[in-house]
């Protein structure tokens, strides 16, 4: 533990020990929120009472020698775009406003199973795009290393609960970098899973083709913990794939000898938009790599910009698909970045949809057979860090080819860690994508790479 | 890949707006319009000559076949 931050392993070694109970850790973070949350408005909904009940539960079954595991009695936190059974679930959006469902998403209950204490509900972009807006129910979150700069999105609210320590670990979902974007500019661990490896069941949609659920927390260690309660096959949802889960904990540890590091530099190398010190840094973190073991080897791929095509025109194509009926009927309770957004895929036509996923079928085959040759593929998970929220252009996704985009349009997993800080104090973030469904090796990369460098002993000074 | 679409495009963009969302302020018409001509930028760069055998489904379907 460091001053009044824990990590999930931290606390859950504590647990077990019995140095901390569940009841000390929802009272500090509850402490926290109150603290620091008016500036950062990281949540949309703080569950105190229910999570103090909750606390008081676990510390009895975990005195009485009935542990659920390590998340028992943990603080966490969801995205509010996953359903929470009899509690308020908006999408950050006023067209949910009185929405509360009567069931929970299956993460929502895999993570109840697994022991969690639901601390609360944290804001987004509204239904996970666009923003940061001004114009919704509640104000974008903000983020700790600089209340005045941008978190990312659209998990915002879970980059910077997690950074700022006002939960030890959070939920977030990916459709064209909404968990690795927060975890690269708060400076935290995101892992978005292969596609089919986290049931979406009862989790907004965005896109069907593109949605993934995952976790974020401090470290790649408790993203490896988050997961292990979230992954697997669903009833609910039949893209979850029935396929082994590995126990992912216990895959980590060691050096990276063996492993192979592909660098796809043609993807970001010689983009005006890089910046000095996220190019300085990622170069550096990649040499780490080189330095724990692996072997480091340029790998072509094609243009970034033709995986954001294929990911924009999909994801706009069903967004508004998702969306068409609620926009005719109330246009204007919508968020303005929102209706921009989606309403331009009304001139995305049914031929531009079917070439955008014949495109992505040809460009996952691509990163399938890099992947092939490498164990993993590192690269900047951003251009540069955060800057200022008020600066950020609305329809940014539209003007710029994002580095997130090529996992999602291939379903590969990959995850964000923290690889340095700018001069003036934003994190800096670098990509890990990996071989489909082994997120244990590519956590064992992220949770080697962070035990060899210094950067999770650095904290937001809040 | 944030260069305005052409003129033609914009009038044709403008005629499907105009047809999906008829009471649009003009406001709101002027940002739609520019959010559309930057999504008919990447529409453009799809490619439209994929072999017949480029079928789209198979990798999500069956993930474990491409492996």
């Amino acid at each position: 533990m460091s001053g009044n931050f824990w990590t999930i392993a931290e606390a859950s070694a504590a647990l077990a020990k019995r140095d901390v109970s569940p009841v000390e850790l929802v009272e500090a973070c509850l402490a926290r929120i109150e603290a620091v949350d008016a500036k950062l408005h990281s949540y949309v909904l703080v569950l105190a009472e229910e999570a103090r009940a909750a606390a008081k539960r676990a510390e009895a079954d975990i005195l009485r020698g009935e542990s659920k595991g390590p998340l028992h009695g943990i603080p966490i936190a969801l995205k509010d775009i996953y359903e929470t059974a009899g509690i308020r679930t908006t999408g950050h959006s006023r067209i949910k406003l009185d929405h509360v469902p009567k069931r929970d998403a299956t993460v929502t209950r895999n993570l109840a199973k697994a022991g969690t204490i639901l601390l609360g509900k944290l804001a987004t972009h509204e239904f996970a795009m666009g923003g940061p807006s001004f114009d919704l129910p509640f104000p974008p979150a903000r983020n700790p290393w600089n209340p005045a700069n941008f978190t990312g999105g659209s998990s915002s609210g879970s980059g910077a609960a997690v950074a700022a320590g006002l939960a030890l670990g959070a939920m977030g979902s990916d459709t064209g970098g909404s968990i690795r974007l927060p975890a690269s500019h708060c400076g935290i661990a995101g892992i978005k899973p292969s596609y089919g490896r986290v049931s979406r069941a009862g989790i907004f949609p965005l896109s069907f083709a593109l949605d993934h659920a995952g976790p974020m927390a401090w470290t790649a260690r408790d993203c490896a913990f988050l997961l292990q309660a979230i992954a697997g096959p669903d009833p609910r949802d039949p893209t979850a794939a029935d396929l082994p889960v590995p126990d992912y904990a216990a895959a980590l540890g060691g050096d990276l000898r063996g492993m192979s590091v592909g660098v796809p530099r043609t993807l970001f190398a010689a983009d005006p938009a890089l910046d000095p010190e996220m190019r300085a840094a990622v170069e550096t973190a990649i040499a780490e790599l080189g330095a724990l073991g692996a072997r480091v080897e340029e790998v072509p791929l094609s243009p970034l910009d033709d995986y954001h095509a294929a990911c924009t025109v999909i994801l706009l194509s069903e967004a508004y698909a998702v969306h068409e009926a609620m926009l005719k009927a109330r246009w204007r309770d919508y968020g303005a970045i929102f209706r921009q957004r989606v309403m331009s895929a009304a001139t995305i036509s049914g031929s531009d949809y079917v070439q955008a996923m014949r495109l992505r079928q040809k460009l996952a085959l691509e990163l399938d057979a890099a992947l092939g040759r490498h164990t993993v593929l590192a690269f900047p998970s951003v251009f540069a860090p955060a800057g200022p929220i008020e600066s950020v252009p609305g329809l940014a996704f539209l003007e710029k080819a994002a580095l997130t985009t090529p996992a999602n349009v291939s379903g590969h997993p990959a995850m964000s860690v923290c690889c340095g800080f700018s001069k003036a104090g934003m994190p800096l973030g670098l990509q890990l994508v990996g071989r489909r469904f082994d997120e244990a090796t590519l956590l064992k990369v992220g949770d080697a790479y962070e035990r060899a460098t210094p950067w999770r002993g650095r904290r937001p000074a809040l | 890949m944030a260069e305005p679409v052409s003129p033609r495009a914009q009038e044709a963009i403008a005629a499907l707006i105009a047809r999906a969302f008829p009471d649009l302020t003009e406001a709101e018409r002027t940002a739609l319009l520019r959010a559309c001509g930057l999504v008919a930028r990447w529409v453009e760069r799809l490619p439209r000559d994929l072999p017949y055998e480029d079928e789209p489904a198979h990798v999500f379907v069956a993930p474990e076949r491409a492996r």
